[in-house]
């Protein structure tokens, strides 16, 4: 392959590896982990599926390092309504995306977007609407996906369909990766609109650590509290 | 709970809202034409596709003439196109300017999106889940590619059914298979159309034939290289069996082809076609695929008989062509990723605050090469 091409190949790669590492960043991960994470997803992607029966396989890369990252990040999650909003993003995000398979136009020309990125933005609507997190979004995105696929498995043993579900399949360019990664995007410039048009954030009184709002600068405040004086300073307005 | 009721309804409205103002099949089978007609300007008939076609679409026709679309009319199925230019295609090349080519083919890897896509006429019906005749038409050409010296590979997976995820499912079948099989030269998903078959029917060496189209996706940073590539078989094609591949189409959708600069979308005759002259045509497509992409001597024949016409010429191999593909494709993703970097940094921050850390930023980060620690040190 002539030099120009090759260059654009790994140009290609970098922007999505580099792109990903950024967007990783912003969920409760530093940069050397986002790094590391990226670069499973990446060495994952090169291992042969593993075989979870007759039709279902699984990739590394693809799907086994996302769904660490899901699981670490529903751990992680600040509140027991954070959790379960990312639940119901999931559940919705992942019924979203089956019916879209289902009901979308067979061929991307006639999508307003691709199929590759609709199923992220899809996620991305879905787990705004419930957890306005990029962590939620991040969730509902790639476990939106793999249950999607699942149910899509599920349907063909029903319905006989010889088709096998190979979940991350494409490693790092594979759906549920890319469709993780939309989602968070799509959270935060909703996000950050959202915040500009009502004249900042909401939690402006709160102190930001590691990746998410905790308590009041300097004292310790329980969120009736925090809700208490949002309400009065309303009223003030 | 209330809250979360409520949530559910409003994602519920926006599937509704979203899903179903989209909803139109790509392959029509009804009496009625259930297809797209792409005209120009004065209303001449160009082609049609069971396809639909969008506004700044392109198309090659088979006169290389070079045609976007101005404007469709979705309730008739009519896109019209104006006349943007002549395509030159790639020239012969001098002798032996193939030579090292022939020593280092790559690997050509082959599948099907839509493997149940069948030929009426041989199959029965247009459509078979999981086992389409088209699948046979893609081992025809497997097994024509290995005849000229070229490892190809042919993955028969299915990604039934036919609905918005199959490409999604053939995006793994793709990688896998440029994982298996690199060096890989080209990725080549084999379809067939669903218009009358008048349109795709030819005939090479005496023989019923079906014409082959090619379609590339606009919407990914590899578009001009594989454009270069359709281009490029294109003219062999018109070399050696002028009228086997009948046009160029360039669509919305990316069908997976940002995975190569060398990916592209055959559609290989049509559903009221048979099988046996998909397959025949493989023989054909094979060689003029092998000349364009490691050279060769493109003889060119007689329609009728079959015989050579004594027109010879020697042709290139697609890497040695002068191309701008990558450049072109390399200047893509860079506008995407600052238009996107800019444009998020402009949401986030706003103009005055954006400016301010841009330029704060770059001062720190330049600041050696600007002098910057020469001063604080006076």
């Amino acid at each position: 392959m002539p030099l120009g091409l090759t260059l654009l190949v790994v140009a290609s790669i970098l922007v999505l590896f580099g792109v990903g590492q950024r967007l990783l960043d912003r969920m409760r991960l530093n940069d050397k982990t986002a790094l590391l994470f990226m670069a499973a997803i990446f060495i994952g992607s090169l291992v042969p599926d593993i075989s979870l029966g007759r039709y279902f396989s699984i990739n590394l890369g693809g799907a086994v390092v996302p769904l660490v990252l899901v699981v670490y990040l529903y751990v992680k999650a600040g509140t027991r309504e954070e959790k379960s909003r990312s639940v119901w993003a999931t559940l919705l995000s992942g019924a979203a995306i089956y019916l879209a398979g289902r009901l979308l136009p067979h061929e991307p020309e006639t999508m307003f977007i691709d199929p590759n990125y609709v199923y992220g933005i899809l996620a991305g609507i879905i787990a705004y609407l419930f957890g306005r997190s990029r962590r939620a979004s991040f969730i509902a995105g790639v476990a939106g996906v793999l249950l999607a696929d699942i149910a899509q498995g599920i349907e063909n043993t029903i319905r006989n369909i010889p088709a096998p579900i190979r979940l991350g399949g494409a490693g790092a360019v594979d759906t549920v990766v890319i469709s993780g990664f939309l989602a968070v995007i799509l959270a935060e410039l909703v996000g950050e609109l959202r915040e500009r048009l009502q004249g900042g954030t909401r939690k402006k009184h709160m102190q930001f650590e590691n990746a998410e709002f905790t308590s009041a600068i300097g004292a310790d405040e329980n969120d009736n509290e925090a809700k208490e004086r949002d309400n009065n300073e309303k009223d003030r307005q | 709970m209330r809250k979360t009721v409520n949530r559910i309804l409003a994602a519920g409205i926006l599937l509704f809202v979203l899903l179903p103002g989209t909803a139109i099949a790509d392959d029509w089978y009804e009496p009625d034409p259930g297809y797209f007609t792409l005209v120009d300007e004065q209303g001449k008939e160009l082609t049609v596709m069971a396809r639909e076609i969008f506004k700044d679409d392109e198309y090659i026709s088979g006169d290389n003439k070079h045609y976007k679309v101005v404007r469709v009319d979705k309730a008739k199925r009519y896109a019209y196109a104006k006349l943007v230019g002549e395509i030159t295609l790639p020239a012969a090349a001098g002798d032996g300017a193939y030579a090292a080519a022939q020593q280092q083919k790559g690997n050509i890897v082959l599948y099907a999106t839509h493997n149940d896509e069948s030929y009426v006429p041989s199959d029965g019906k247009e459509s078979i889940k999981g086992k389409g005749g088209i699948l046979d038409v893609a081992e025809s050409f497997r097994a024509n590619l290995e005849k000229k010296g070229i490892k190809a590979f042919l993955d028969k997976t299915s990604h039934d059914p036919h609905d918005a995820g199959s490409y999604r499912r053939s995006r793994q079948t793709a990688v896998k298979l440029i994982k298996a099989n690199m060096p890989v030269a080209a990725a080549f998903d084999i379809h067939r159309d669903a218009v009358p078959k008048s349109h795709y029917v030819t005939e090479v060496d005496g023989q019923d034939m079906v014409k082959v189209r090619i379609v590339i996706g606009r919407r990914n940073q590899n578009r001009q290289a594989n454009q270069e590539l359709a281009q490029k078989i294109k003219s062999v094609a018109d070399k050696t069996y002028p009228g086997l591949i009948k046009d160029i189409f360039i669509g919305r959708g990316s069908y997976n082809q940002e995975l190569s600069p060398r990916a592209l979308l055959f559609e290989i005759g049509t559903h009221e076609n048979t099988k046996e002259a998909a397959q025949k045509t493989t023989a054909y497509l094979a060689d003029i695929v092998s000349k364009a992409m490691f050279g060769g001597t493109a003889e060119r024949q007689s329609r009728k008989t079959g015989e050579s016409t004594g027109d010879k010429s020697r042709i290139k191999p697609i890497d040695q062509e002068k191309t701008s593909g990558g450049g072109r494709g390399l200047l893509w993703l860079l506008i995407v990723l600052v238009v996107g970097g800019i444009g998020f940094l402009f949401v986030s921050m706003g103009g005055r605050e954006m400016f301010s850390k841009v330029s704060k930023s770059a001062r720190q980060e330049f600041s050696s090469f600007l002098g910057r620690n020469k001063r604080n040190k006076r």
